[in-house]
């Protein structure tokens, strides 16, 4: 059942523009300078031209032959409709769509002592003034609803990169399946390093090996690692293969993109930064993944020394929300100081180890033509994540064997 | 990395100096060691790899009285030479060529000595001797071994016999690789030489390394004479071991005397017990450690971190002693510096360094299909890329397209291989999460990896977008409007043409093109791959590649 609206009403009343307009041109004003006077013009040219009924050219409008003998249906539909009489649907959508008319419900009788639910006509017929609402008991518990939320661990990594992004670090990316080279012949790493062995690393079967190694950098890393080169340095003392520096692997530290990266960006200033993926061969349990999230930072510049990388370290922990950090002289192969992170935790007090970090060597620079400095720091985001917010099983915040509850109660984090 | 545990009062009696247990674990944080446990008098803490002279009491107390300043000079024991040799025969070079030995006498054996000697053994053939394959030590009473002359040379693994210690039996060594429980471990070693590693003295065999000591020349309560061998693949690595024990002993009062070692034409007499000497230059030091330190004072420091110091110049000259085997440039020389000043005693300081921060290309693009997805209500998630060839293929209902990159030494079977596709992982959540309340709407926009020819690394990272809608209103028409509504999110133009895919519902499948380009599949999963995920709840999904909806290729 349709009514007409206000407008539809009106026009029912004074024909609609588009026939006034036609009417008016017809009985001689053909200027648009004219016509433009009339309050309906626009709305009325609008249609006219819509229904090719008018032309225009230098400023008179002229009618067209079919607008002659065109029988203005809609005014005839409209009448009919006021008087509760059928009109054929296509008229019908053109009203509606032209908002002539509107779709008019039914308003029920309110019989009921109380309204149970408030609807449009309820609200249109103003018996909501008369009629008393009935009371909900709102302390009750609703059902609970599951919308799209980002995970927990997107939250914490979101929240890291921000850090890096406000202390002008640059996000780098770099290939998750990579040659042994980059991963670790490039960090000075001895080709029979413990982190090289089956038992910590991914190798791949395919693709087995990378099918070029860059020539000028490998001469340069080979002398560094079997005496030192032209680094200063001694050098490990071995013969340096290079069948086994083209293994690939699945990257065990994102690393291996700050190699890709130094050896395009040799001059300071820099600072850059990537938290992505990274795989060991360990265990799954509650502390441990095959495969977590690396965040991984370096800074390059001219004199840089021990005090800027505490300084700066120091700086993305506060961040963090983590105040007092401490640092422990430790062994990287790559880099000299190096340094194993301690933080307090912001509530429980404890000490804990929250990244690694140290200067790279100048073995590892040289070979890639760096004389400037650089220092660089990793952690885990999960291990940070869990440190900081408690949690106690690694297996719920990254991978396929979340529980979907945990993710759905995940408290927001944002605070930074 | 390896941990040790000693008795802080025997430590405290070799460094002369009463140190209370948490003075003693600061001294240790900032000299690199970190405390792991206390456990009434014991004390156990981690050394890093870099450290092997840590690896005893002996040398924790000697690092201690430096850094405390009881000892302030390098001390090089003297070598007696002794009329013993050992002669190494051609037949080693391509088995196990290098062998190194020392005497030494007078030493009394005590359970605190035998103690300190298998732990430091134990950690050194695991560390520096990379489990024994670099370099292995055996340790033998002298005064057990007939004549002056020792032999190193191959055996036939079933040829000349011998007692293992722990054994009563005279064993082959083929038998003893074979049967006795350190042959089983590090036999691996051996494993493709044909002859095997053997030492005689003028009775026969005493010693077959790296794997196991003669009983006949077993160290025990009355032994005061020691014989000590290390034979290995990296000379370099068997003389520092040798040094690092020959140290302990020292300190413990045995009297080192030499043996020549006879290889071929050369003859060299054992134990060098060799210094190196490293140059440094001041303004080095303060340059990496952002201090004013004068050259006395880093002599000072340089004498607390155990090394010995010259002035010469500019240039400071320092002496590394030969149980250290992490000085490889001036740059480990600072860090000794640093730790003998305390780096926690430096005040940090931020460096003006130019730059501007920036997020990747990638991470703005996928951030933003995220955002798309988790506000038409899909749980975003990260899963894992490693998988399974049955997960990827089998349970998905379709055949191996040899796309996968296969992992050499996988974990476990199951992650095995990279996923090449998201879908098979939102399942295997759907799977996991079947007692969780549905409806369960899930996205991940993530990476998959390819084998590809044309790549120099022989495979390729993809971005891809996935999102599965499982409930009982999960059909076609929802999944296509969720996929259109982000399609048009990005500008992007939609067409679905219907396609055949086992993966998927025949008649309710369609390729997803984006602008024209084929960029991914959309559908109602099919019951029979359901029923391989064991869910059993309807679920529709699509997946696309991010490069069509980014513009690229």
């Amino acid at each position: 059942m349709y009514i007409l609206t206000k407008e539809g009403e009106r026009y029912l009343e004074d024909g609609l523009p588009e026939v006034r307009l036609i009417k008016e041109i017809l009985s001689g004003k053909t200027s648009m300078k004219e016509l433009q006077r009339l309050p309906y013009f626009t709305i009325g040219f609008m249609w006219a031209k819509k229904n090719g009924w008018i032309t225009v050219s230098d400023g008179e409008i002229k009618v067209e032959a079919k607008a002659r003998s065109a029988k203005p249906e809609l005014e005839a539909a409209l009448a009919e409709l006021s008087k509760g009489n059928e009109v054929g649907l296509k008229l019908i959508d053109t009203m509606l769509s032209r908002k002539l008319i509107e779709e008019r419900r039914e308003i029920p009788a309110l019989n009921e002592k109380e309204i149970l639910q408030l609807t449009p006509e309820i609200i249109k017929s103003g018996a909501w003034e008369k009629v008393p609402f009935k009371k909900y008991d709102v302390s009750l518990r609703t059902p609970d609803i599951y919308y799209g939320r980002k995970h927990i661990l997107r939250m914490a990594l979101d929240k890291v990169s921000r850090i890096l992004i406000e202390m002008g670090f640059k996000e780098m990316e770099g290939p998750i399946a990579d040659a042994e080279f980059f991963v670790y012949d490039c960090l000075f790493t001895p080709q029979d390093h413990p982190a090289r062995t089956q038992w910590d690393q991914f190798s791949l079967a395919k693709p087995k090996m990378i099918k070029a190694l860059p020539d000028g950098v490998v001469a340069k890393v080979k002398a560094a690692h079997e005496n030192g080169g032209d680094t200063g340095s001694k050098g490990w003392g071995y013969k340096w293969d290079r069948e086994v520096a083209r293994r690939m692997v699945l990257r065990g530290h994102t690393t291996s993109v700050t190699v890709h990266y130094l050896m395009e960006h040799r001059k300071p200033p820099n600072r850059f930064f990537s938290i992505d993926k990274v795989f060991r061969n360990d265990s799954i349990d509650r502390t441990h993944l095959l495969e977590f999230y690396q965040i991984e930072g370096w800074v390059m510049d001219d004199g840089l020394t021990v005090r800027d990388l505490m300084g700066t370290f120091g700086e993305f922990y506060r961040k963090l929300g983590i105040n007092d950090v401490r640092f422990k002289p430790t062994f990287n192969p790559y880099t000299e100081p190096s340094f194993e992170i301690y933080g307090k935790h912001p509530k429980l007090g404890r000490w804990l180890e929250i990244g690694n970090s140290g200067m790279f060597r100048e073995e590892m620079l040289k070979p890639f033509g760096i004389e400037a400095r650089v220092m660089a720091w990793g952690l885990a985001l999960e291990r940070t994540l869990m440190l900081l917010y408690n949690y106690d099983d690694i297996r719920n915040l990254h991978g396929t064997l979340c529980d979907l509850d945990s993710l759905r109660e995940a408290p927001t984090i944002w605070e930074y | 990395m390896t941990t040790m545990t000693l008795d802080r009062k025997e430590l405290c009696h070799m460094v002369g100096r009463n140190i209370q247990a948490q003075q003693l674990q600061n001294t240790l944080f900032e000299l690199g060691l970190e405390t792991e446990e206390v456990n009434g008098g014991e004390i156990t803490f981690e050394i890093n790899a870099d450290r092997p002279d840590l690896l005893s009491v002996e040398g924790v107390a000697r690092m201690l009285r430096f850094y405390h300043g009881i000892d302030t000079k390098l001390k090089i024991p003297a070598v007696e030479r002794s009329d013993f040799t050992c002669v190494v025969d051609a037949s080693m070079k391509n088995i196990r060529p290098f062998i190194t030995c020392a005497i030494v006498r007078d030493i009394k054996v005590t359970g605190s000595l035998i103690k300190s000697l298998m732990q430091v053994q134990e950690k050194l053939h695991a560390t520096l001797g990379r489990d024994r394959k670099k370099g292995a030590i055996g340790i033998h009473d002298l005064d057990k071994l007939s004549g002056n002359i020792i032999t190193y040379r191959a055996v036939n693994p079933d040829g000349e016999d011998f007692v293992p210690l722990g054994r009563r039996e005279r064993m082959t060594l083929g038998r003893t690789l074979k049967e006795h429980e350190k042959g089983i471990e590090y036999g691996y070693i051996l494993k493709g030489v044909g002859s095997l590693p053997a030492i005689y003295d003028d009775t026969g065999i005493f010693s077959f390394p790296p794997i196991i000591n003669s009983a006949r020349t077993e160290v025990t309560a009355s032994t005061r004479n020691l014989l000590v061998e290390l034979t290995g693949e990296d000379r370099g690595a068997i003389e520092k071991m040798l040094n690092i024990l020959l140290y302990v002993l020292s300190d413990r009062g045995g009297k080192i005397c030499s043996i020549k070692v006879k290889t071929g034409n050369s003859l060299e007499t054992e134990p060098g017990l060799k210094t190196e000497r490293i140059n440094v230059t001041h303004d080095y030091v303060n340059s990496v450690l952002g201090t004013e330190f004068n050259v006395p004072q880093i002599r000072v420091l340089l004498t607390k971190a155990g090394l010995g110091s010259e002035q010469g110049g500019r240039a400071i000259t320092v002496t590394v002693p030969p149980y250290r085997a992490d000085i490889l440039h001036a740059r480990d020389v600072v860090d000794d510096i640093g730790r003998a000043y305390g780096f926690n005693n430096l005040k940090p300081s931020y460096p003006a360094t130019p730059t501007i921060g920036e997020l990747s290309q990638n991470t703005k693009f996928t951030s933003a299909v995220r955002e798309v997805l988790m506000g038409s209500g899909f749980q975003d998630l990260l899963n894992f890329m490693l998988t399974n060839k049955d997960s990827n293929y089998r349970k998905m209902g379709i055949a191996e397209d040899s796309k996968s990159v296969e992992i050499g030494n996988p974990y476990s079977e199951q992650y095995s291989t990279v996923r090449t596709w998201l879908l098979p992982s939102l399942l295997e959540v759907l799977s996991n999460n079947r007692n969780r309340q549905y409806p369960q709407n899930l996205n991940e926009v993530g990476q998959a990896m390819l084998l590809d020819d044309k790549d120099d690394l022989g495979c390729k990272t993809v971005w891809k977008a996935a999102a599965v809608m499982c409930s009982m209103d999960a059909q076609y028409n929802a999944i296509k409007s969720e996929l259109q509504n982000v399609v048009k999110a990005f500008g992007a133009k939609i067409e679905t043409p219907a396609l055949k895919h086992p993966s998927f519902i025949d008649g309710r499948c369609a390729s997803v093109l984006i602008n024209g380009k084929n960029a991914g599949i959309i559908g109602e999963i099919s019951p029979a791959v359901l029923r391989n995920w064991g869910i059993e709840m309807p679920v529709s999904a699509f997946e696309i590649s991010l490069d069509a909806l980014m513009g690229k290729r």
